[in-house]
């Protein structure tokens, strides 16, 4: 009954946290000068972190009752996943245009939008809206990517 | 009297036509975020960061502050007629301002809100000006181990307010400050918590973080809720006004509302949100009207309305008399302070009076800003929950890539705040509170450098570092703070009392 609840797959990732933040403060290097060395404050947070997960481990075998989530749609969740990690990482290789454009587009339909032409003529104003306010207007570049602007 | 000049002075800087400019900038946007579901405050605040580079600070603080006001003066419409709040501040709203709107009379749930608004906003930022002065005037004498001690009393704050489960919201805590000490650690030189990849060097900022929990999390939670997402819009029928009984059932409760809202908002690490669910139980319990609760009663949006604009109000107070945060937003706002390389607390108001002042006056201004654009305007902002859903949650994510890149043209940001947006969503999912997390990737690096600056004082003696007057007393407070909600919770569940059961367990704000 205990082993459905998915804040035992929370407990064991809290404790994952805890174990790689507990390596990276005890490796630390104390250069040794000053009273608390840099290594101490992660060590305790890296320790602490430990006893949440324990902590919540108890809970949930005591019988506390499990977070209530409701069905996932796991397609369109899927899928913006996807799309954002894709659209994150090609940001800078292909740029700003071209991918936001893309992105946009793709993502709208993913969420369940079903016009496509709608989309597109705003996802084109949004974007050249955007770049005007920052490459015009605030003089910050964005990437180019193949393009010339 | 000195505070009566000080104000004066603000007056001259906020009403100059280029700071009006930027309060009106700021309070037009932060009420339509606050309409707008997905994206908050804190977000926005970030997303403007990078913008605001080029403007002066006076200029981007006013704005900011409008911001804060306005998107809690907006989250009520979504609230009153969608059922659907647009800010966590305003869940509670949604209950008796929803089934007003169905009665008929969301003209006057609408009035209330936005009239109890201004009546707390104007009391909130008079009590944050006596209040961050005489704070001030104590916090000269604070040396490391006692602000070690007060952000301490933050996170415990946050911790216990935030969620229903304790080890969840002590994880995002701890996580939040792990966060914030990733990177050079600025007393010795050392890499902390960097595991050999270069681009960590730099830490994380709280921007991303603020970005990834924030915005890309609600956009993938959105996605996962699809089917269940749907819409019913009541319309607002009549006037936008109240009846005399109406006007006079609501005045106790914004008062109320407002006392409440602004000292817990004071308290560092308490939200509008604990606020905002504390002043309608409240409400509730004072009432001559009980079995209207939950079916239309004007003071159930009337006071967590102004609860929650008075919490804003109130979380200034720490913010800008010790430059500790208490909530996501002010986190976010101490950033940006960090950025113009200033640090808000007492050496603020004797070496940038007109800041200080200029943005405490502004804050009156937007208020009255604010009440014209939600009294008679608000059929306006009703119109952007025309736009389509899927194209506002795409364009969330790609504001987003252009915020975090612009901030350092960094392509690894933009990998950071993608694993943190995950990583939100799976905490929003299993109840994991998100606000701890956010405030704990300031306080980090804060905590960390007053704790050795402190044992430094002691000759490294915990013992005499938390025995100090100032600190033990201070301390103290973050005791009660761990002890009170679960002390509370019990007495509730012992004498059947389920208001005082689920004491402050309200959604992270």
């Amino acid at each position: 009954m205990t082993s459905r609840s998915p804040d035992v797959i929370g407990a064991a990732a809290i404790a994952v946290l805890a174990v790689i933040t507990l390596v990276g403060g005890v490796t630390t290097p104390d250069p040794g000068f000053g009273v608390v060395g840099p290594a101490v404050l992660p060590t305790i947070i890296g320790a602490l972190m430990l006893v949440t997960a324990i902590w919540l481990a108890i809970d949930v075998a005591r019988g506390s009752p499990p977070p209530q989530t409701e069905p996932l749609d796991r397609r369109p969740l899927g899928y913006s996943i996807a799309a954002t990690a894709v659209f994150l990482f090609a940001f800078v290789p292909l740029g700003f245009v071209i991918s936001a454009s893309a992105f946009l587009i793709a993502q709208a339909r993913i969420l369940g939008s079903r016009h496509l032409v709608r989309d597109v003529i705003a996802s084109l104003a949004f974007i050249v809206g955007l770049y005007i306010l920052f490459v015009q207007f605030l003089t910050i570049a964005l990437p180019k990517g193949p393009l010339p602007f | 009297m000195e505070i009566f000049g000080s104000l004066l002075g603000g007056f001259a800087t906020a009403l100059s036509p280029v700071n009006l400019l930027y309060a009106g900038i700021g309070v037009v946007l932060g009420t339509a975020i606050g309409v707008l579901p997905g994206i908050g405050p804190a977000l926005t605040i970030s997303l403007l960061l990078p913008i605001t580079f080029s403007l002066d600070p006076v200029a981007a603080f006013i704005m900011f502050g409008g911001i804060y006001y306005g998107a809690m003066y907006g989250g009520s419409t979504t609230s009153i007629l969608v059922n659907a709040p647009g800010e966590s501040a305003s869940v509670v709203t949604a209950l008796d301002g929803y089934q007003m709107a169905k009665n008929g009379r969301a003209g006057a749930a609408l009035a209330t809100s936005a009239i109890g608004s201004f009546v707390a906003g104007t009391l909130a930022t008079l009590g944050l000006m006596i209040f961050a002065t005489i704070l001030v005037q104590q916090a000269v004498k604070l040396g490391p181990p006692e602000y070690f001690a007060i952000m301490i009393v933050a996170l415990s704050a946050v911790t216990s307010l935030s969620g229903t489960s304790a080890p969840k919201a002590v994880f995002a805590t701890l996580l939040g400050l792990a966060l914030g000490l990733i990177g050079l650690d600025n007393q010795t030189g050392q890499l902390r918590l960097t595991y050999g990849i270069d681009a960590l060097e730099e830490g994380i900022d709280v921007v991303l973080g603020a970005i990834g929990l924030f915005a890309l999390s609600e956009v993938f939670w959105y996605a996962a809720t699809l089917r269940s997402q749907e819409e019913h819009r009541e319309t607002i029928r009549g006037s936008v006004w109240m009846t005399g009984d109406e006007f006079r059932r609501s005045v106790p409760a914004w008062l109320r509302g407002s006392g409440i809202g602004f000292f817990i908002g004071a308290l560092p690490g308490a939200g509008a949100t604990v606020a905002s669910f504390i002043s309608y139980a409240v409400e509730k319990r004072v009432s001559k009207h009980k079995a209207q609760f939950g079916k239309g009663a004007i003071e159930g949006v009337a006071a967590p309305e102004a609860a929650n604009n008075a919490a804003a109000g109130g979380h200034l107070v720490p913010l800008l008399g010790l430059g500790i945060p208490g909530s996501g937003t002010t986190a976010v706002m101490l950033a940006a302070f960090q950025i113009y390389g200033l640090q808000p607390g007492p050496l603020l108001f004797s070496t940038r009076p007109d800041l200080v002042w200029g943005l405490i006056a502004s804050l009156y201004i937007a208020n009255v800003m604010l009440l014209v654009l939600n009294l008679p305007l608000v059929g306006i902002w009703v119109k952007l929950l025309d736009i389509p859903k899927p194209l506002l949650f795409a364009g969330i994510t790609v504001i987003s890539a252009v915020g975090v890149y612009s901030l350092n043209r960094n392509a690894f940001d933009l990998v950071v705040v993608f694993v943190l947006g995950v990583m939100g969503f799976l905490m929003k999912r299993y109840e994991f509170p998100l606000a701890p997390v956010i405030l704990g990737i300031v306080l980090g690096p804060l905590i960390d450098n007053n704790l050795r600056r402190g044992m430094i004082m002691t000759d490294g003696n915990f013992i005499t570092l938390l025995t100090r007057p100032g600190t033990a007393a201070i301390l103290a407070v973050a005791v009660l703070f761990l002890v009170l909600p679960f002390a509370v919770r019990l007495y509730g569940r012992a004498r059947g009392r389920k208001d005082l059961a689920t004491f402050a367990e309200a959604p992270e704000g």
